[in-house]
């Protein structure tokens, strides 16, 4: 028995050396073998022959051929150019395919890759971006909107902390500001913030007038930005002018600064002081109010995650928690990084609405996963098609090409087919990206200098491409002997198809866990769109009141509004029943004296507001105008409140709210969604008080709704100077769900490329199965079958296919659809129907591809398959 | 020529119509004790072929080897000169230590 030498041992001098020399080393390993068993013993042979052939690895054995190879490169790399144009040209369908599959997954891949590439440069404009840092807070027990995670912070904060630790270089305290901007007979509503002096030592913002030590100061100071100052003071120097803030005062401009870049959670056209605010000054040294951001500087060396540490010690002493308290329900500070806060917070009180990470991974995920999808069918179609170029490549083997020559040659190819996609996607992205911007409703667009460095991106997706849809053909083909290709055994080639069919598994499983997908979004969708919430969505137009002394009186432009015959029912109220944000604790009492404490929404409304939105009353009644609107006077609990309270009746039944004044509870309202279905009902008050309401609903008729909007507008703009927005509340409705929304419409699309690419490929793959067999089927019609049952034997190999993903992909889909619906209190089931459409869409889409060349060749006469043999 | 090359061509000159790789291993190890690896004895023959002093051809394919072939080595005439050369220093070097240290003499 000889071949007990460790073959890999041999495995090792093959690969290591040339192989004019294995043969002989090979033998007298295998002598020195016998000698070293016959005096040792088997198993110590074995370790000594390993001893033996790792001393060969000597530079001498290496191979011979490099410098060959060189020498012939260039002109063998323009010969594989030009086989690889050739074979492009010779096989026409087989390329407009492939280069059409590729070409769509490389634009979705750029253009999420640029989505992607946009997300994660939000905050790092700044020259100390990295050492920038935000302080937020989680207050345990606190719960608002289902976190108890908020990015707002005391006053004091920020003053203190640069105080007490020298590593905080500076510190901001920020509020932000939303005003109308009045400068001589020009008129803006802008968005702003206001900040202390500090601001501009946190942040860099190129400054372009004005003395940043000294710019926010003063009380009555206001910062603007460059296209502002433009806007307000045109051919005039800003510098020392006036600007009114409508709700506000008169503000001396003392600085220029340019404009936030739109990659920024901070967007603003213009900075007040901070020190202006008489709300501010009082709550300087309060440490129970939260209504500020604090972000600041820390010195090089210093970790956030290291100061982080050092807070509980800050809260001890400012802010001592109750005795009673245990210490995972104390109140926490959190430092988080600016870079970080776009992506990765999304606690309550955000400065404005960030992206978030989730949707980082998910679209990246598609974009790999389509990108993969394309490359897949190259690789299958290469492969596929290799049958037909099998005696090219036994000739070549032949007269001499070794089998890295053939690897190179199928490389070139798959490298020529992926340029000639990327340089067709990058014509198609160029035109796709102003519309997927508006998609995304991010600027997108790429300036010149970006352009540079997109290039080695692409690269990147040259070789990637090329080198995962290139590999496996070309390993695949150069593996072959020479005689059996030349023999025209193809059938060789196709016993061993079992790595194509498992890609195209792949492939179809990935569509299927797409399309159950974007199904269970729809639906869902769907569900929320139609579903009761307890209040009636239609034809109700909300108009904000952003003038103070209409606030005050709100009564009066209702009146004015209801002269209208179109206009039925009017009301003011603090916000909107879809998405009720103030809550508060509340104690319920009732005559006996007994009473209890609950959290509780709540929220201000006039008269008629259950009117205006069709609530039905449960018990007791609405608000009648003999109790007072002027000032809080009686409320509506929702059953959820009358639970929680333990209340069954509402006779003599009170709630207080701090030190006010007890409010009789007078009736209860039909639970109704007051926040996204994603939120179960909880407990809610409506507090009968004009006073603290902010917009006015008012419910029209579907007749001329134009004019009616129209009439709204004339009436608000003899009230108020502010500019006119209405809104219906349908569509604030469905902007809870915008995120939802967005999701289903991408998941839909990257649903339907996926399938796109899926049908071109089995197209492809179809095509040349059916030339594969073609005498086969000639023989089997000769023989008598029908077309049908020839139709049949070519589609049964892809139902097999499908019903393999099918299992593969249906419990992953429903796992991932589930965790999905989690987010929802209200949601659908998942039922088999969305399986059972999910298999007919893939059923459809498949027999759709395949059936036209399966029955091309099933009706195809038998003598032309024939008549050559 | 290195000692190990030396011994090698030796070896290879002793056993002219077999010598290959692993014999001439075991010839050097059962007349010098001296015991070489395989990839020394190969890397030394394969230089001893650069410097023309050993000529080979494959061929003798035997069971034990597992059909393989091997490469024998003759030696050609420089490599017998250049042995002759280096052999003749060798003894009259020893011919001159020899006469200093007769037999039986004093040691």
């Amino acid at each position: 028995m000889y071949r007990r030498i460790p073959q890999i041992a041999f495995n090792l001098l093959h690969w290591f050396a040339d192989s004019e020399w294995i043969e002989e080393i090979e033998g007298d390993l295998e002598e020195q073998y016998a000698a070293h068993r016959d005096r040792w013993g088997e198993r110590l042979a074995r370790l000594f022959i390993w001893k033996d052939t790792l001393l060969f690895l000597r530079p001498y054995l290496r191979r011979r051929n490099h410098q060959k190879e060189r020498v012939y490169g260039p002109i063998m790399f323009k010969h594989y150019l030009k086989s690889a144009s050739r074979s492009l040209s010779k096989g026409k369908l087989y390329s407009v395919l492939n280069i059409a599959g590729l070409t769509i997954g490389i634009t979705c891949f750029i253009l999420i890759g640029r989505y992607i590439q946009y997300e994660l440069s939000y905050d790092h404009f700044f020259e100390n971006a990295d050492r920038i840092h935000r302080l937020a807070q989680q207050q345990p027990g606190n719960s608002f909107l289902g976190s108890d995670y908020a990015a707002i912070t005391p006053a004091p904060l920020a003053r203190t902390i640069s105080d007490e630790y020298p590593e905080v270089l500076s510190s901001t305290t920020v509020d932000d500001a939303t005003d109308l901007l009045v400068a001589g007979d020009r008129t803006f509503l802008e968005v702003g913030l206001s900040a202390d002096n500090s601001f501009l030592d946190v942040f860099s913002y190129p400054i372009q007038e004005g003395n940043p030590n000294t710019m926010l100061a003063e009380p009555r100071s206001i910062v603007l930005t460059a296209p502002l100052a433009v806007k307000l003071f045109p051919n005039m120097d800003p510098m020392g002018m006036t600007v009114h803030l409508q709700s506000d005062d008169d503000y001396t401009v003392t600085g220029i600064i340019d404009e936030p870049p739109p990659q920024s959670h901070l967007q603003f056209s213009y900075i007040t002081s901070i020190i202006s605010s008489e709300d501010y000054r009082e709550s300087l040294d309060n440490w129970d109010s939260s209504s500020w951001w604090t972000y600041f500087v820390l010195s090089d060396g210093h970790a956030g995650s290291s100061f982080q540490a050092k807070m509980p010690a800050l809260l001890d002493k400012y802010r001592p928690p109750l005795e009673d308290v245990e210490s995972d329900m104390r109140q926490r500070l959190i430092v988080q990084r600016l870079v970080d806060i776009h992506l990765y917070s999304n606690f309550n009180f955000e400065i404005s609405a960030n992206g978030d990470i989730k949707y980082i991974y998910l679209f990246g995920g598609i974009g790999i996963i389509i990108l993969l999808l394309a490359c897949i069918n190259y690789t299958n179609l290469a492969v596929a098609r290799s049958v037909r170029r099998s005696r090219e490549v036994g000739l070549r083997k032949v007269v001499g090409a070794r089998r890295t020559q053939v690897i190179t040659q199928f490389m070139t190819e798959s490298f020529l087919f992926a340029a000639i996609s990327i340089a067709l996607s990058v014509v198609f992205v160029s035109a796709l990206l102003p519309v997927f911007g508006v998609f995304v409703e991010r600027d997108l667009s790429v300036n010149s200098a970006d352009v540079l460095s997109l290039g080695l991106p692409l690269l990147a997706v040259l070789i990637l491409v090329g080198v995962i849809g290139g590999g496996y053909p070309s390993l695949f083909v150069s593996k072959l002997k020479p005689a059996q290709m030349l023999k025209g055994s193809t059938n060789v080639l196709f016993s061993r198809g079992r790595g194509r069919r498992t890609l195209v598994i792949g492939q179809i499983a990935v569509s299927i866990v797409l399309v159950v997908g974007s199904l269970v979004i729809f639906r869902q969708l769907r569900y929320v769109q139609n579903a009761e919430t307890g209040f009636d969505r239609e034809h109700i137009v909300t108009v904000r009141m952003q003038d103070q002394e209409l606030r005050l009186s709100p009564r009066i432009i209702q009146d004015e509004l209801l002269k209208h015959p179109n206009i039925i029912r009017a009301t003011s109220l603090s916000s909107l029943p879809t998405n009720i944000s103030s809550r508060t604790s509340t104690r319920g009492k009732d005559l006996s004296g007994a009473s209890k404490s609950i959290r509780i929404y709540q929220a201000s409304v006039g008269y008629d507001y259950f009117d205006v939105f069709d609530m039905s009353i449960v018990m007791g009644s609405k608000f009648t105008r003999a109790m007072r609107a002027d000032t809080a006077s009686a409320v509506i609990l929702n059953e959820a409140a009358m639970s929680a309270l333990g209340w069954d009746s509402i006779e003599n039944k009170y709630v207080t709210r701090y030190r006010n004044p007890d409010l009789p509870v007078v009736g209860v309202v039909k639970n109704f969604n007051q926040h996204s279905l994603h939120r179960e009902i909880e407990p809610l008050m409506l507090v009968l008080s004009e006073a603290y309401t902010r917009t006015v609903s008012v419910k029209i008729t579907s007749r001329n709704i134009p004019d009616t909007i129209a009439y709204i507008e004339d009436v608000f703009s003899r009230f108020s100077p502010y500019p006119f927005q209405y809104e219906f509340l349908d569509d604030a409705y469905d902007r809870l769900y915008k995120n939802e929304i967005k999701l289903g419409q991408s998941v839909l699309y990257f649903t339907l490329l996926a399938l796109f690419i899926a049908a071109l490929g089995l197209f492809g793959l179809a095509a040349y199965s059916a030339e594969q067999r073609v005498k086969e089927i000639g023989i089997r019609k000769a023989v008598g079958a029908s077309v049908s049952s020839v139709v049949l034997l070519l589609s049964r190999e892809l139902g097999r296919i499908i019903v393999v993903a099918f299992i593969v992909s249906a419990p992953v889909a429903y796992i991932l659809a589930s965790r999905w619906l989690d987010d929802f209190a209200y949601r659908i089931e998942i039922g088999p129907g969305t399986f059972i459409v999910t298999l007919a869409a893939i059923v459809t889409v498949a027999w759709l591809s395949v059936s036209y060349q399966a029955i091309r060749a099933a009706r195809a006469n038998p003598v032309d398959a024939l008549k050559h043999e | 020529m290195s000692e190990v090359e030396e011994l090698v061509l030796l070896a290879t000159a002793m056993s002219s119509d077999d010598a290959y790789g692993f014999n001439v291993k075991k010839s050097i190890q059962e007349e010098s004790s001296r015991s070489l690896s395989l990839a020394t004895v190969h890397a030394a023959l394969y230089r001893l072929e650069k410097k023309g002093y050993l000529r080979s051809r494959l061929g003798g394919a035997t069971n034990e080897r597992g059909g393989r072939r091997k490469r024998l080595y003759t030696i050609t005439s420089s490599g017998l000169q250049a042995l002759r050369a280096r052999l003749a220093g060798r003894t009259r070097m020893w011919g001159v230590v020899q006469r200093m240290y007769p037999v039986g003499g004093p040691a």
